[in-house]
């Protein structure tokens, strides 16, 4: 079954364009990465999900309920963290709770959620009072109220600090565990390929790639890198690495090092080239593309 | 039921609000006080004491409701507790129900408990003849004050900008409670030339007019049930069958119902 689909899902203000003919499916048990620099439009693209905002073209679905003309029903089966919102002035972390219980009609232990998002301590003061981390887990928790099929999060580390971060994610894994589908936006990369099966990439509005994250380093040539350390460094020797299959890019630093760029197959060809050319290779090394390398290069092209 | 929910939220968010309470405080103050400094203002019956006192609540009651519903839903709007509301399997629809009803137990709670005691105090200082009344005094009470709820309520959903629903909610109690006889009068003496004697001796369908002000229906109501002289316009022989109390009524829920839907109808595709 389908958790989300988008169809030419477009939003406009005036002139602007929010969103443009997006199309996504996200299929249920999936964990996805929404991933995007700040106004690429992810949180457009949530708050149509959530009918805060109406899409000037197409639709979108969850669990095969239209968003818009079925919005309730839509919203029955999932948990929600939306971004920019503000806690209930008067009422405490576990009244919140509650609100999300009657909301859903679920029966739950209050306490047990808060314990789970960790602020069980200060479950009775305010909400108001709490700082932004807190109100961050404290909305986590009424999100996981009831075991919803999906979780929606916009931006869900936002103001957590590192281990608050983690501990989101820790979440998140059991929740997906459990056999939730997690669709959560993020500009922050490493959160993403921490926990996210596949991963749509969101630039000016246009959803410019959707893949897995070795799908997404295949497709950007392999993403090994290799760096080699020389002896010393001789004329020719880049255009020897050059003349390997598989190789994409090489270049010399200064130190005598060598980045190449090239398929995961084409790493020993490259070294056995250089033994046979007679070069003396002091050390190396390879590095894993990181999703950055990948964001910057998928976002950068665009402009 | 979603709008229980969403009720029982705005009831014990909106009821732990500092400005209400004070609103209420007040409103008990005057109210009870009216009941013991009316000796020295009227006639000390306990008829002319409930006209007194109704002629205190509907200036004041019409701030309370403006003051508790005018940012209801576009507070929550700005501020993104709405986004919270909302993420929940809750309609719009449910969201406008749930907001109006839960004000609605907000602002009636204390206005029921102070013009009780009010009552009581009104009722040992000056007799109990009349008294029986007393249920259609709150009742229609509760009709008016709710009247201004709804456009109150119907404000915050039609827009977001602050200072527009301002001056808007101070505008309906302006026109509707202090100066809707005052236009009405002028409207009808520019009408006959000013020949003053229009005001003494209005045609039909200038009395209907009149009487949509939301304070003279309310008045007209009040003056129903106890038959008081004020009331005269509305009831002699050749006054016609649409002054007559029920119109006054009509003319309440109407005054709630169609802000309501008129906001509701901007509210219902707008983009949050």
């Amino acid at each position: 079954m389908v958790a989300i689909e988008a169809d030419e899902v477009s939003k406009r203000y005036g002139t602007e364009t929010a969103l443009d003919r997006v199309d996504l499916t996200v299929e249920e048990g999936e964990t996805f990465g929404f991933l995007g620099p700040n106004g690429a439009g992810k949180s457009t693209f949530i708050n149509i999900l959530l009918d805060f905002v109406k899409p000037s073209e197409g639709s979108v679905g969850i669990f095969g309920h239209d968003c818009q003309a079925d919005g309730t029903v839509a919203r029955e089966r999932i948990g929600v963290l939306p971004e920019g919102y503000s806690v209930f002035d008067r009422l405490t972390g576990r009244q919140h709770i509650e609100y999300a219980m009657r909301s859903k009609g679920a029966d739950a232990d209050p306490s047990e959620i808060l314990d789970r998002v960790g602020i069980l301590e200060d479950a009775d003061r305010l909400a108001s009072d709490y700082s932004k981390g807190m109100a961050q887990r404290m909305v986590l928790g009424m999100a996981l109220v009831g075991e919803p099929d999906l979780l929606l999060l916009d931006e869900p580390s936002t103001g957590l600090d590192p281990n608050g971060a983690a501990e989101m994610r820790q979440i998140l894994r059991e929740e997906n565990e459990r056999g939730a589908t997690i669709f959560f936006s993020s500009h922050i990369l490493e959160q993403v390929e921490a926990v996210c099966d596949r991963v749509g990439i969101l630039q000016d509005g246009e959803l410019v790639a959707v893949d897995t994250i070795e799908g997404l380093r295949e497709s950007l040539g392999g993403g090994t890198k290799l760096v080699i350390t020389l002896d010393h460094l001789e004329n020719g020797v880049l255009d020897t690495v050059r003349t390997v299959r598989g190789v994409e890019t090489a270049v010399s630093n200064e130190d005598s090092t060598l980045e190449v760029t090239c398929t995961n197959d084409a790493k020993m060809d490259i070294l056995v080239e250089l033994h046979d050319a007679g070069v003396d290779v002091v050390n190396f090394r390879t590095e894993e593309a990181s999703l950055e390398d990948m964001f910057i290069e998928y976002t950068g092209r665009q402009r | 039921m979603s709008w229980s929910v969403l009720a029982r939220k705005d009831v014990s968010d909106a009821g732990r609000s500092r400005t209400i309470w004070l609103l209420a405080i007040l409103l008990s103050v005057l109210s009870v006080g009216y009941a013991f400094g009316h000796s020295y203002l009227g006639a000390s019956e306990f008829p002319a004491f409930l006209s007194g006192l109704s002629d205190v609540v509907a200036t004041v009651l019409p701030i309370l409701a403006l003051l508790l519903g005018y940012k209801s839903i576009a507070d929550d709007r700005t501020s993104g507790s709405l986004f919270l509301t909302l993420s929940f399997p809750h309609s719009r629809r449910d969201l406008l129900a749930g907001t109006f009803v839960g004000r609605t137990v907000v602002l009636l709670a204390p206005t029921l408990v102070a013009l009780v005691a009010a009552g009581v105090v009104g009722a040992v200082r000056y007799g109990t003849e009349g008294v029986a009344m007393y249920p259609w005094f709150l009742f229609v009470t509760a009709l008016y004050a709710v009247a201004f709820l709804g456009v109150a309520v119907g404000l915050s959903m039609s827009t977001t900008a602050d200072r527009r629903i301002t001056f808007a909610a101070f505008g309906v109690y302006m026109l509707a409670v202090n100066l809707w006889g005052s236009v009405h009068s002028l409207v009808m003496l520019v009408l006959h030339r000013f020949d003053f004697t229009v005001l003494r001796n209005m045609p039909d369908w200038a009395l209907l007019f009149r009487l949509i002000g939301p304070s003279e229906s309310y008045g007209r109501l009040v003056r129903a049930g106890f038959d008081v002289e004020q009331a005269s316009r509305y009831v002699t022989d050749t006054a016609p069958f649409y002054v007559d109390w029920w119109m006054a009524v009509v003319v309440l829920l109407a005054w709630t119902l169609v802000p309501l839907a008129l906001g509701y109808g901007r509210f219902r595709n707008a983009d949050l």
